[in-house]
């Protein structure tokens, strides 16, 4: 069912006049009365209100209450499962049931954190047949958007929730017509969180690690760039907080992601800024990953824990177990070191300064090459080149060829798609994002073979470390052996995907797409500033 | 999803009073629960203030001109949902007997549920069948009340026969002692000293009790008025058994749930 079914109470109308209007229209009783807190929880870049669903935990008193994950879309649709006290944060701390399941698809790995609180007076009332059979609810709803700090902001939010019991839509919709009909009540256009996040001053995803730019294509490419690259610098400020706190893993992963879109573009344009500062920043963004690096591994390591063990021999996976250990203390030391660097003169000069240089206005005249061209023709002539160059090196690989080339060209074809990426705006919208999706399946072919090549030998090296520091026995050694030895074996069985991978890239249809939309065009423009 | 069925070849016993109770005490654990009222009579459908009513009948079901999720039912009760029973059920064998396969007829018909519910619980007939084989073809459990009684017994041992018989090894075969009235001395010495052949898994037992026998003026599951009953209180003790049973017996459930899963 996917018909609106919440109403604005008004102001004029008490719930308990409502409540007689309503009887005396349809048989109802008053279900419960309760006074509830109720908080709305979403992960940091907000997966659930993205998949239009609400997960809400409803308190009375203490902290133990009912978790609801509602949807948005389809009235009635609930999952509900009783909550102990302890605080949620991931599908781990959930009980087994429907709502870990079909969280579970949409957060993965993310935290859940509160993203809003209200609390309510809710009238439930129960609205029945003439077999006194409940056939619907009636949810009357008086909140208040609560502070962080517990106390009330914003405007009395008056609600009044219609839920449908399953097999009686046709009975639900008369019992909406007769809510907006006779009683006046208005639909409310829009989900309870909604109002919610509008009190209390929020605005749902307003975090998101995409870029959500719209270039003007004739913007001149050292302003362009500039905007991108602010964006991708405020993409880094956003997931700082959270590496500090180690909410999750993917807050350094969404940093990484900045860091390296922010070096690939200062790369990649060249001759767009001065020499000096561009080769300064490719430098202090350099080590700003590598910094960053080894804490990521770790998180990969732990994050691929579960598969690792279904990758060992079933009586040789309890010996995992050291491993999960070691690796658990490593990413803590990890996580403190870079702590620390984000607490350093270098890591704050670097982001003041760049700051400052993004702040500043482009030169109305500037020396430098590219500056002034449109961005359009920049980025045709960079993506263009990268496109060639990687069905140069495509074409190059063979069944013998050595792992460092298919890294070399995983390098490239990351290039061309930060490249196609970042300035997607500036191109028809399916043309663009038909080649991102095929070079995206060539580069996870890639990326998966290069993972499969550093993890197989990072594995031996801790191996090596644990039986060094003899904090485990050999069981331990062997598990990592066998697994060791099944990366090899999938490592393998990706060098075979990628001829296959390779050639649906590298096909004439995506050919013909990639010339018309970066070469045709370019030569396009270029004649016509000659004419 | 797991599929317990309320089932025995004696009528009388408490098998709908067992389908609606440990069905309202599932939902009540926070898993999404079906009851399916199989048997024409329509008691789980009354206890729930359905209408024993699917337009089409069981024939367009069965012959899946009507998916079973069309004709669900919501109950009084979150996550727990009705499928109620039709008197086109009666003719359930035949029906079965025209398909293609008339021992495995349910199993499709079932299908479309597997993402939707945790457990169904199909209250049956009744009867030993070819719709009592398609029950014990979709079950991973056969839930058996037994009252402690000579001819209880001999129905109890007539189904264990059948089940060594058929192979039907698969489904779990779980009695239990059933509207036991302690003063009586036959159910006394039967619950203290069962019948070796019988070897009950189970050793909860639900007594006899008015309280059980008020859900037909209630029209709701017991716990909802008599939580604190001596009878409410052996349904949660025998739905905690069953739980415990069930994971010993079966690691992965007849039905593998896909991970794919939308709203019920």
């Amino acid at each position: 069912m996917s018909w609106n079914c919440q109403y604005n109470i008004p102001n004029s109308l008490s719930v308990r006049r409502l409540t007689q209007g309503l009887k005396r229209l349809v048989s109802c009783t008053v279900d419960t009365q309760q006074s509830i807190q109720t908080t709305f929880y979403d992960t940091y870049d907000w997966r659930l209100y993205a998949s239009r669903h609400v997960l809400e935990k409803q308190c009375e008193n203490s902290n133990a209450g009912t978790l609801h994950l509602r949807s948005m879309e389809k009235t009635g649709a609930h999952a509900v499962v009783k909550m102990p006290h302890e605080p949620i944060t991931f599908l781990q701390d959930l009980p087994n049931t429907a709502i870990r399941r079909q969280l579970a698809s949409i957060i993965e790995m993310r935290a859940l954190l509160p993203v809003a609180s209200i609390r309510s007076c809710t009238t439930t009332l129960r609205l029945l047949d003439t077999n006194q059979k409940t056939v619907a609810y009636l949810e009357l709803q008086e909140s208040h958007a609560l502070t962080s700090t517990g106390r009330t902001q914003g405007q009395v939010i008056r609600r009044a929730c219609l839920v449908p019991v399953r097999g009686y839509a046709t009975t639900a919709r008369r019992l909406s017509r007769l809510l907006t009909e006779d009683l006046g009540l208005e639909s409310a256009g829009g989900d309870l969180l909604n109002a919610v996040l509008a009190a209390g001053g929020r605005r749902p995803g307003d975090y998101s690690s995409k870029l959500g730019l719209q270039l003007d294509p004739n913007m001149r490419a050292d302003a362009a760039s500039k905007l991108v690259l602010h964006r991708l610098l405020d993409i880094m400020r956003a997931n700082e907080h959270g590496i500090r706190n180690r909410v999750d893993t993917e807050f350094l992963h969404d940093f990484r992601v900045a860091v390296r879109r922010t070096r690939s573009l200062l790369v990649q344009l060249n001759n767009v800024f001065p020499g000096r500062t561009q080769n300064r920043y490719r430098r202090d963004f350099q080590w700003l990953q590598q910094i960053t690096g080894p804490a990521r591994d770790i998180d990969v390591y732990l994050l691929k824990f579960a598969e690792y063990q279904a990758m060992v021999e079933p009586p040789l996976r309890p010996a995992l177990a050291p491993l999960r250990v070691y690796l658990e203390q490593h990413s803590t030391s990890l996580y403190r070191r870079l702590t620390r660097a984000f607490d350093t003169a270098r890591y704050n000069k670097l982001i003041a300064d760049w700051r400052a240089f993004l702040d500043q206005p482009s030169p109305k005249k500037s020396a430098v090459q590219n500056a002034a061209r449109a961005i359009h023709d920049v980025a045709n002539e960079r993506i263009w080149r990268l496109y060639r160059r990687t069905i140069k090196a495509g074409r190059a690989i063979n069944h013998d060829s050595p792992a460092q080339d298919l890294h070399e060209l995983r390098k490239t074809c990351k290039k061309l798609r930060y490249m196609l990426e970042l300035f997607q705006s500036i191109y028809p919208k399916r043309d663009i994002k038909q080649l991102i999706r095929t070079l995206k399946q060539l580069q996870d072919n890639l990326g998966d073979f290069n993972d499969l090549q550093v993890q197989s030998e990072v594995l031996q090296q801790i191996s090596k470390e644990i039986h060094a520091k003899n904090r485990a026995g050999p069981e331990t050694l062997m598990a990592i052996g066998n697994l060791v030895a099944t990366l090899r074996q999938q490592r393998e069985f990706e060098r075979q995907a990628f001829f296959g991978r390779y050639k649906k890239f590298a096909r004439p249809a995506m050919a013909a797409r990639f010339r018309r939309l970066f070469r045709d065009a370019g030569n396009d423009a270029r004649a016509n500033k000659a004419a | 999803m797991k599929v317990l069925a309320s089932y025995s070849i004696k009528g009388g016993v408490g098998k709908t009073a067992t389908a609606v109770n440990l069905g309202y005490l599932a939902a009540c654990d926070g898993a999404r629960v079906l009851v399916w009222d199989l048997d024409p009579q329509g008691a789980a459908s009354y206890y729930f203030r359905v209408k024993p009513k699917i337009e089409g009948g069981s024939k367009r079901l069965l012959r899946r001109k009507r998916s079973l999720l069309e004709v669900i039912k919501g109950t009084d009760y979150r996550n727990l949902d009705l499928l109620p029973a039709d008197f086109s059920n009666r003719h359930l064998e035949l029906l079965l007997d025209h398909g293609k396969k008339p021992r495995r007829g349910l199993r499709s018909v079932m299908r479309p549920l597997q993402n939707h519910y945790d457990y169904v619980f199909i209250d049956c007939a009744p009867s030993i069948s070819l719709v009592s084989e398609n029950v014990f073809d979709v079950s991973d459990a056969l839930l058996v009340p037994t009252i402690p009684t000579t001819l209880s017994l001999r129905t109890l041992s007539t189904l264990i026969d059948f089940r060594l018989k058929h192979g039907l090894t698969d489904v779990q075969l779980l009695p239990f002692f059933s509207m036991v009235d302690r003063r009586k001395s036959l159910h006394r010495l039967i619950v203290e000293r069962p019948p070796k052949k019988l070897s009950l898994a189970i050793k909860t037992f639900i007594p006899f009790a008015s309280e059980v026998e008020k859900m037909g003026v209630r029209r709701a599951p017991l716990t909802t008025y008599a939580a604190h009953s001596r009878a409410a209180v052996a349904f949660e003790q025998l739905w905690t058994e069953v739980k415990s049973c069930l994971a010993k017996h079966h690691e992965t459930s007849r039905w593998a749930a896909k991970s794919n899963e939308n709203f019920s």
